[in-house]
């Protein structure tokens, strides 16, 4: 591979690819350059450097993006009846979210400490301070265009190599972010929580080994959906690489928002009844007890209320509540 | 070669078939490609050949045919096995290193604890707090657990996770990857190693020792704790300093194993539900169930009792009068307010997830929760003394 050659010129840059030498041009203010002929990508302010560079596999076309959005609204409390016949594919767009990885490895060794390594591969520590370990994804855009949690991770699914054809498949938004400035703000905590480890731990001071690591970029692909149910349009935000659902909008029924609302508020004046049972069971003064458990009871009723109050509803994963309040991925 | 000198395979690399020359689909999870025309298995991470292990999948028909199995069997779904339809399986094969994690601690530490002491009876019954500074120190362990480390850099899945745990409860003997006779289809369902072992085993090293940390911190408060015990009753403590240093610490890895998931669709009325099986034996690992509406009504209600009983002794306390029982009431209704949010998203959620061998997982998590909230504000053993013993006493002796 012969050497990348750069040449700026009036807020671009002009790029020949070290790999194939077709010539492009990108704007100055983008971190990364990714050919679009051959897909070599590299960073601008580094070209010499090696880079990872995945993309992950859209396995869900918008067609069966749009089918499982639909279905998904289908499942939802207080949801239109007639949903699945009245509502009709709008538009779709393919958006490739870029994505930094990064490992987090940082150890707070006491004074003295040794890993002893047998040849089995087995480990041993005598004396041990702090540690933290993990795997971090970072947005590499300011802005994504689409409403994407913080803390989505990759499932585990198949990658392919990054191939010019995605330019026209979709969006694919150019990394933007310095990847060397965000590793620090990304290290932090964990570095922070080694030292605090480490502190508690050892009597003799501790030195801190830092063997965290920018592993590349990874672009990820999402389906913004829209359909449409009489005349109204709904958006829906699908993981194209293993279908899951990120935000969903979807029409309420009136008889379903009814039916939700009461239920709630009869859950609260039950709550009410049984706090009454107590205080004029303890106290003679079944009104007090009412009070007390209603207002015990009024958080789950604002959960039915924001759910219901408007027209449209919406759901959001959060995949700190999978499996427990939503499907798994 | 296709392999450049540090085992990554460049994106720009064109890979041809070593038996007949033609072209080869490769991505970076590649290990083995299967020739698409003369069958030939090309390795092209030779390195991995004998390292990795992996357990043998059942095939499709046979998942499909364990899949209906459970929907007719299984107690929420029999009901409605008419009406559900089993869509297309898809088999993803999961790289996992299986962590072994032995560890000790020393521990010392100062702990306020707080006492609440009373005089007199009836009328004249006056109570209050007084803190006490403990000093504890001892020895920890040996803890040990084993740990399924997935070899991929930031994912983050659920069902992975489940068929990591179900492989540790339940292993097989994996085969070599070398000995194994591919499917093309199958090769390509295959994700490649991207962690090495030394990180998998700093990570379960990590995880072991925070569940480590939070053990010895809880010994060192229940310590702390009993050595008072005898001047009243315990609401509370607080540890103003503490040391815990983990001692001979062993991590044993084991080889990489790949495990086979298979992820079976079905569809029941409108919606589409996911059932995650363990490739190798057909197991139902993870399932996601429709919500019926007695669900929905079950949780709500169970909300509302919640809510009631915890509102209803929280104003009893508030009644008291009494600082100690004011601040016990405040918890009861923070406890009920947290219990009725909880019950109402489970009500209102779109589908129930049903993991194996965690029964009644939502009601034991709305526990742990709940029994944070607790360790906030006191013990748990402090609590019960102080409302089961004087408190309710003192209530049911009114009038």
């Amino acid at each position: 591979m012969s050497k990348v050659e750069l040449r700026r010129e009036k807020g671009f840059v002009l790029i020949r690819c070290p790999y194939c030498t077709a010539e492009y041009r990108v704007p100055e203010t983008i971190t990364y350059a990714t050919c679009p002929y051959c897909g070599t990508t590299f960073r601008l302010a580094k070209p010499d450097a090696k880079i990872e560079h995945f993309l992950f596999k859209m396995i869900f076309d918008k067609n069966s993006a749009y089918k499982l959005a639909r279905d998904f609204a289908t499942q939802q409390v207080g949801v239109v009846e007639d949903l699945y016949e009245n509502s009709s594919f709008e538009s779709a767009t393919l958006y490739y979210v870029p994505l930094y990885i990064y490992e987090i490895n940082i150890k707070a060794l006491c004074r003295g400490e040794k890993e002893e390594t047998s040849e089995k591969g087995e480990i041993e520590i005598t004396v041990h301070g702090g540690e933290e370990i993990s795997y971090e994804l970072v947005k590499a855009v300011d802005k994504v265009p689409i409403p994407l949690p913080d803390d989505y991770g990759f499932p585990a699914r198949a990658r392919t190599y990054f191939k010019p054809t995605v330019l026209k498949d979709g969006k694919y938004l150019q990394p933007n972010r310095d990847p060397m400035e965000l590793f620090d703000d990304v290290k932090r905590p964990s570095l922070e929580q080694a030292i605090e480890e480490a502190k508690i731990s050892c009597d003799h001071g501790y030195r801190v080994i830092d063997n965290s690591k920018y592993h590349g970029i990874a672009h990820y692909p999402f389906w913004w959906i829209k359909y449409k149910y009489r005349g109204k349009t709904y958006n829906a935000l699908v993981d194209a690489a293993d279908g899951t659902i990120v935000y969903l909008e979807y029409p309420l029924s009136m008889s379903g928002r009814l039916f939700s609302l009461g239920g709630g508020m009869a859950s609260t004046l039950v709550a009410g009844g049984i706090g009454s049972l107590i205080t004029w069971y303890i106290l003679k003064q079944p009104l007090l007890g009412f009070i007390g458990g209603f207002i015990a009871a009024i958080p789950g009723f604002l959960v039915t209320a924001s759910k219901m109050i408007f027209n449209k509803g919406k759901y959001k994963f959060k995949p700190g509540e999978e499996a427990l309040f939503m499907p798994v991925r | 070669m296709a392999i450049s000198s540090d085992n990554e395979v460049s994106s720009a690399t064109i890979f041809r078939c070593r038996n007949c020359g033609a072209p080869l689909d490769v991505s970076p999870e590649t290990i083995v490609a299967i020739c698409s025309y003369c069958g030939y298995a090309n390795w092209i991470r030779e390195d991995l050949k004998e390292d990795i292990l992996i357990v043998e999948s059942l095939k499709d028909n046979e998942i499909l045919g364990k899949a209906r199995d459970r929907i007719e069997t299984d107690k929420d779904l029999r009901s409605i096995a008419k009406y559900i339809s089993v869509l297309r399986p898809y088999l993803v094969c999961i790289p996992f290193y299986f962590v072994d994690v032995k560890a000790e601690a020393d521990y010392s530490g100062t702990v306020n604890v707080r006492v609440r002491k009373c005089t007199g009876s009836g009328k004249k019954r006056r109570c209050w707090i007084t803190t006490y500074t403990v000093h504890v120190d001892g020895h920890y362990g040996p803890f040990s657990a084993s740990y399924p480390i997935i070899c991929r850099r930031g994912v983050k899945a659920f069902s992975a996770n489940a068929l990591g745990t179900y492989y540790l409860r339940n292993p097989v003997k994996p085969k070599y990857l070398s000995e194994i006779d591919f499917e093309a289809k199958t090769t390509r369902r295959i994700l490649a190693v991207e962690i090495d072992r030394k990180t998998a085993m700093d990570i379960a090293l990590d995880d072991h020792l925070d569940t480590l940390r939070d053990k010895v911190t809880k010994e060192i408060k229940r310590e702390a704790e009993s050595k008072v015990r005898w001047r009243g009753a315990v609401v509370g403590s607080t540890i103003i300093w503490k040391k815990i240093t983990p001692k001979n610490i062993r991590i044993r890895s084991s080889s990489i194993i790949i495990l086979p998931l298979y992820i079976v669709p079905y569809s029941y009325r409108r919606g589409v539900y996911r059932l995650f099986l363990s490739g190798w034996d057909g197991e139902t690992i993870v399932a996601e169930e429709p919500m019926k509406l007695s669900n929905r009504i079950l949780w709500g209600g169970g909300g509302a009792l919640i809510a009631g009983l915890l509102g209803g002794a929280a104003i009893t306390l508030f009644n008291t009068e009494d600082l100690t029982s004011i601040i016990m009431g405040a918890i009861a209704l923070a406890i009920g307010g947290y219990s009725s949010w909880y019950s109402l998203k489970m009500a209102t959620r779109p589908v129930r997830v049903e993991v194996i061998g965690e029964k009644f997982r939502a009601i034991k998590e709305l526990g742990e929760k709940v029994g944070k909230i607790l360790s906030v504000v006191g013990s748990f053993e402090g609590l019960i003394q102080v409302i089961g013993r004087e408190a309710i006493h003192e209530f049911l002796s009114k009038d």
